[in-house]
């Protein structure tokens, strides 16, 4: 019996090690073929500016990471830098995947940025290009760009009126504002613009569980000049109710608004008051709007309006693990009792002899709500105390881990993986997974012995 | 009033009984522990793709509990068979 059990988790662990060496196999292949196929140019990093650029093929690949070095001797740095993917014909962005801002007056010492985001993969037809926008005081001097030796294979200079001459490596761009544009190919003139509107829940975090609160946290960047802007939270329990952009009809649940100012910037950060009283245990899905009522605001004597829908975030779903601070909240009157058994109530239409017994009944023998919530009290106040309170905070750090969630940090990009190749090895190690563990079991009660 | 009583007797015994571990100040994990687990997440989420992780963690967990609970209600016996009248 002993022996069959060794072998069954010899097997156990031998097929948990073939897994997780197939998975590093997978894991740093691709990131060995990263590393290796597509290195960075470092060759200038001692120049007074030099950038360090993606050099692999564009198409198809991953560009997660921009360096570059700034003179820690020049005095006054402000340089704008965007990268992004565009149109290979005409340079007009579809997304932009980082939009900094380096602004150091007289704080010589900075050595390096080193910006970073997610990774994306571009489809026939993108490129990336790195836009550096330059306005100061010989922040970007002497740049650097190695065309022979990668795949951007030219590099134009424009200045605010538009392009002035094709950029030659090693040369000094004095100009500014200054405009680089690193083509995978001929460089077409761009269309210079700002980037796009944009808007993001970041409270509560998507795929979390999250107590009742009283306010949706937002963070937005609004270029465009609008009349009566404003931000619309729509959320349901269906997803399905929730509209588009594209859609003009929304049949949510639930809806919250806040005008907002029309002032322009980036990262703005606004709440959104959350009228209404959510069910616990229930999971919800939520979407902001950043919108423009135009000459009509959101409430006025116009019925209906001409909505221009600036953004809108993407689909974020929470659950509701308890009662929590509500700006409206109104609590409905229930007992403290833990459970339904706990409460006891005495028919007011009973006869005065039958609700005596009653409520003598229930004042000796039921206990009392604030009874319970002591016990209640004291559980809580222990699980924040050593040892307890540590086995809390793993435990609740580990249940924060979404398997799904796709990693922000790594450097590698995986989701070519999703293929259903790998959706089949998947599916079938998870019924292997099974088997084992009801083979397991049959062993285990087998072989009980009480 | 009676099972009121009763429970507020078993409450000062067990407040009374957990006052040293209640005068310890909250627990903390270190930040880079906590950053441990969430780049740990990050790891996992990435072999999520090809490993069904979250049946990994059902089956371990239920592995875990079955074999808990049977040391547990050995435990117990182990007790009872310890007092003087059992055999």
């Amino acid at each position: 019996m002993q022996s069959n059990r060794n072998n069954f988790w010899g097997f156990f662990f031998a097929l948990l090690g073939v897994i997780f060496i197939s998975w590093f196999a997978f894991v740093y292949r691709a990131e060995a073929a990263t590393v290796l196929e597509n290195p960075y140019d470092t060759e200038n990093s001692g120049s007074a500016f030099s950038f360090l650029q993606y050099l692999g093929d564009l198409e198809g690949l991953s560009f997660d990471r921009a360096r570059f070095w700034l003179d820690p001797a020049a005095p006054h740095y402000d340089v704008n830098t965007y990268i992004g993917v565009v149109n290979c014909s005409d340079g007009s962005p579809i997304s932009w995947l980082i939009t900094d801002n380096i602004n150091q007056p007289n704080t010589p010492g900075l050595t390096l940025f080193e910006a970073s985001f997610a990774s994306t993969t571009a489809t026939a037809g993108q490129c990336y290009t790195a836009y550096i926008f330059g306005n100061s005081e010989g922040g970007i001097e002497n740049i650097k760009l190695s065309p022979s030796d990668n795949d951007f294979t030219a590099a134009a200079r424009y200045s605010a009126s538009g392009h002035m001459s094709d950029f030659v490596d090693g040369g000094t761009a004095l100009d500014y504002p200054m405009f680089f544009q690193l083509c995978n190919g001929a460089c077409e003139d761009p269309v210079v613009g700002p980037p796009p509107d944009e808007i993001s829940i970041t409270y509560p975090e998507n795929a979390t569980s999250t107590a009742d609160f009283a306010i949706f946290s937002t963070s937005y960047n609004l270029y465009s000049t609008t009349t009566n802007p404003s931000i619309f939270i729509l959320y349901d329990t269906a997803s399905s109710t929730i509209a588009s952009a594209t859609s003009s009809v929304s049949t949510a649940l639930y809806r919250d608004y806040l005008i907002i100012s029309t002032a322009t910037g980036t990262a703005i950060t606004s709440v959104v008051p959350k009228y209404h009283n959510l069910t616990i245990g229930q999971t919800y899905y939520a979407k902001a709007f950043l919108q423009d009522f135009g000459s009509c605001p959101v409430i006025g004597p116009c019925l209906n309006p001409s909505v221009s829908v600036l953004d809108e975030s993407p689909m974020i779903s929470f659950t509701v693990s308890g009662p929590g601070a509500m700006s409206t909240y109104f609590p409905t009157p229930t007992s403290t009792a833990t459970s339904s058994e706990w409460v006891l109530t005495c028919d007011e239409q009973d006869g005065l002899f039958s609700k005596s017994i009653c409520y003598v009944f229930k004042y000796t023998l039921f206990p009392s709500g604030s009874t319970l919530e002591a016990y209640s009290d004291l559980r809580d106040d222990l699980s924040n105390k050593p040892p307890f309170g540590y086995f809390s905070l793993v435990s609740s750090a580990i249940n924060d881990i979404n398997f799904s969630a796709t990693s922000s940090s790594s450097t590698v990009d995986l989701s070519n993986l999703n293929a259903p190749f790998f959706s089949v090895i998947k599916e079938v190690i998870q019924y292997l997974l099974w088997i084992l563990f009801v083979f397991w079991l049959f062993s285990k009660i087998r072989e009980i012995n009480l | 009033m009676i099972t009121d009583g009763i429970l507020y007797i078993i409450f000062g015994f067990v407040y009374i009984f957990t006052l040293p571990l209640r005068l310890l100040p909250d627990a903390t994990l270190p930040t880079d522990a906590m950053t441990g687990i969430s780049k740990m997440g990050e790891y996992l989420a990435n072999a999520n793709l090809v490993i069904p992780m979250s049946t990994l963690a059902t089956i371990i967990a239920s592995v875990i509990a079955i074999e808990a609970a049977i040391f547990t209600y050995k435990l117990i016996m182990w007790t009872i068979k310890r007092l003087p009248t059992q055999s």
